[in-house]
């Protein structure tokens, strides 16, 4: 459905490079923001209620 | 990844879980009207990422595809709404960025994001954009960096709300450039966020390329920076952040 040309002309208006993953992929993308956000949701006490 | 749980489509900022594993679900699937919730209003790029989705997915399966707005507390609702779901497939969520990270951000949660969620597909990947008002004296981002730092804590700059890429890429610029700024949380682009934005209220705006590629593109706001390593294809006149004066700054949604 990603690679449908169609499909990527209405992102590109939205400004989203289509892009898609195996689910195994998309887990370990999960992971590698978690790592990248983790100290900056610490250090700016970014806190949701 | 169990099959049998609940299904995000992740895409950049807003990935889906999309049903793959098919064989683990009913050779009849979908059966019935498939939900895929989004923790962002209407209009807003999430909102129209999950709609081309829901379209493609009800094009190929001849099933009806609902789009599922749950915006509010850093679209932990959305992620409540499909973590509690029957794990059939039927309730998916098409998350902006990882769920792990939302687990970092709420005090206390009623599932768990490792577990009660499977992951589907990536959908896309997309920077986010910093703009000034049109009103702005900036026209550069380092000018607005050398006045934040002169000014510390005067300035203000808005996101679509706690939590979210944009909030959080903001917050690292801030780190990273070594500035102090008043945050300003917003519900999405269309809840009050672009009127008062426009109308001087804030002095800067970090938010996805999905809301403000089209206001810079009509001159509706200024943009000053794409927060990406490398500049946008479509709008390759905006530098990045890292050009801009912060050093090895990039973050790409995905």
């Amino acid at each position: 459905m990603l690679s449908d040309p169609a499909i990527k002309e209405k992102f590109k208006v939205l400004g989203v490079l289509p892009k898609g993953s195996t689910p195994q992929e998309l887990a370990a993308m999960n992971v590698a923001d978690a790592a990248l956000w983790g100290p900056i949701i610490k250090e700016a006490n970014i806190k949701i209620e | 990844m169990g099959l049998s749980r609940r299904r995000i489509l992740q895409s950049a900022t807003a990935a889906a879980l999309l049903p793959f594993g098919r064989s683990a679900l009913a050779d009849t699937y979908p059966s019935r009207v498939v939900r895929i919730f989004v923790g962002f209003p209407p209009g807003g790029g999430a909102d129209l990422a999950t709609r081309i989705v829901a379209n493609g997915l009800s094009e190929i399966w001849r099933q009806q595809v609902v789009v599922e707005n749950r915006p509010g507390a850093g679209a932990r609702i959305a992620l409540d709404t499909v973590a509690h779901a029957p794990p059939d497939g039927y309730a998916m969520l098409l998350a902006p960025g990882s769920p792990l990270v939302q687990a970092l951000l709420f005090s206390t949660l009623t599932f768990d994001p490792a577990t009660d969620l499977a992951p589907i597909s990536l959908v896309g990947t997309y920077p986010n954009i910093i703009v000034v008002p049109n009103s702005s004296p900036f026209h550069t981002l380092q000018e607005f960096i050398a006045h934040a730092k002169a000014n510390p804590g005067t300035m203000s700059w808005a996101s679509p709300g706690i939590g979210t890429v944009p909030h959080l890429a903001g917050e690292l610029f801030k780190h990273r450039a070594s500035i102090e700024m008043t945050h300003v949380p917003y519900r999405g682009l269309t809840q009050g966020l672009m009127s008062d934005f426009i109308a001087g209220r804030l002095d800067l705006m970090f938010n996805t390329t999905g809301s403000l590629l089209e206001p810079v593109r009509s001159k509706q706001v200024r943009g000053l920076a794409v927060t990406s390593a490398k500049r946008f294809p479509d709008e390759p006149e905006l530098p990045t952040v890292a050009e801009a004066g912060v050093p090895g700054y990039d973050v790409s949604s995905w």
